[in-house]
């Protein structure tokens, strides 16, 4: 049994290698923050790229970060399913969410019963959304500080309503918080594994 | 005269695989029993083995058939793959068999 769960945290320790580059961390980051600058001086649509962008580059940033320092891994097939029911659960979770939010914005640009009950709430019913999520991916991937993202974006939010603060602090103290995290996560991984010797040419 | 118990037999030792037994052999193996298959560099990172040393026992495993090392390329750059053999599958959970085998015999 020792023998069993010991093989188990050999493959999630290759498994989360690849978690602990920051990449996804900074770019989250890097989203909240823009979502405050978008906020706090009406740019609403750079609030709204902003993810979208984050997820378009990832990909990219970790071919040319990550891959060529920690190299490359093809998972067993049993971690394949998992990971593809934690992306589709992802997806579901994502578009909650996306409703949600589209609700809570347009609870903000009426005055029919229900843009009022919206309105009552504040921002807190978005917090709770964000936090679940957080706490969702922690969950999934079992990366634990994301229960600390959670954390500080339900207190974010809680703070600035009761202290009446403006929505750059609800984003912006947790983007600040969440990139720092990921920008030290990946000087971490840049400073410990520099690129790997390229191979040599195969001989024919 | 007091009763002595016979000590354990732990001759099965001497038939423990040796290919497999050292420490490195075992931890490259351990790693690519849970994967699919890895490249050099993960491999190296992951065992934090230097470049020279790890060729050094993929080629000793590669030799007893355990392991298969595929050389392609990915875009223009010449990678390797790594992945464990049938005949490595079972070599390991054999090993890992007897050493228990052993080790639970043994007292307290």
């Amino acid at each position: 049994m020792s023998e069993k769960i010991s093989l188990k945290k050999i493959e999630s320790k290759a498994y989360l290698a690849y978690y602990q580059d920051g990449i996804y961390v900074l770019l989250v980051g890097l989203s909240f923050i823009c979502m405050a600058l978008g906020v706090k001086n009406g740019f609403m649509s750079l609030a709204a790229i902003a993810p979208v962008l984050a997820i378009l580059i990832a990909p990219g940033l970790k071919k040319a970060i990550t891959l060529p320092r920690l190299g490359y891994v093809k998972f067993s097939p049993q971690r394949e399913r998992k990971e593809q029911t934690n992306r589709q659960r992802l997806v579901v979770l994502m578009t909650v969410t996306a409703l949600l939010g589209v609700l809570v914005f347009f609870g903000y640009s009426g005055n029919a019963a229900w843009q009022m009950w919206i309105r009552s709430l504040g921002i807190i019913p978005l917090s709770l959304v964000l936090a679940v999520v957080a706490s969702a991916l922690g969950l999934l991937y079992d990366i634990k500080r994301c229960y600390l993202y959670a954390a500080i974006i339900l207190t974010a939010f809680i703070l600035s309503h009761i202290l009446e603060l403006s929505l750059w602090f609800q984003f912006g103290l947790p983007g600040i918080v969440i990139f720092v995290t990921g920008l030290v996560l990946l000087i971490h991984l840049i400073s410990q594994h520099p690129k790997a010797p390229t191979e040599k040419p195969h001989e024919v | 005269m007091s009763e002595q118990s016979s000590p354990p037999d732990v001759r099965p030792l001497a038939d423990i695989n040796q290919v497999i037994h050292a420490p490195a052999r075992l931890m490259i193996l351990a790693y690519l029993y849970v994967v699919e298959s890895v490249d050099y560099v993960f491999l190296m990172r992951i065992t934090g083995l230097t470049w020279g040393n790890l060729s050094t026992h993929l080629t000793k495993l590669e030799e007893a058939g355990y392991i298969e090392i595929t050389k392609g390329y990915r875009g223009k750059k010449p990678h390797t793959t790594i992945r464990l053999s049938n005949q490595g599958r079972v070599a390991f959970q054999q090993y890992k068999q007897s050493l228990q085998k052993v080790l639970d015999d043994l007292p307290d």
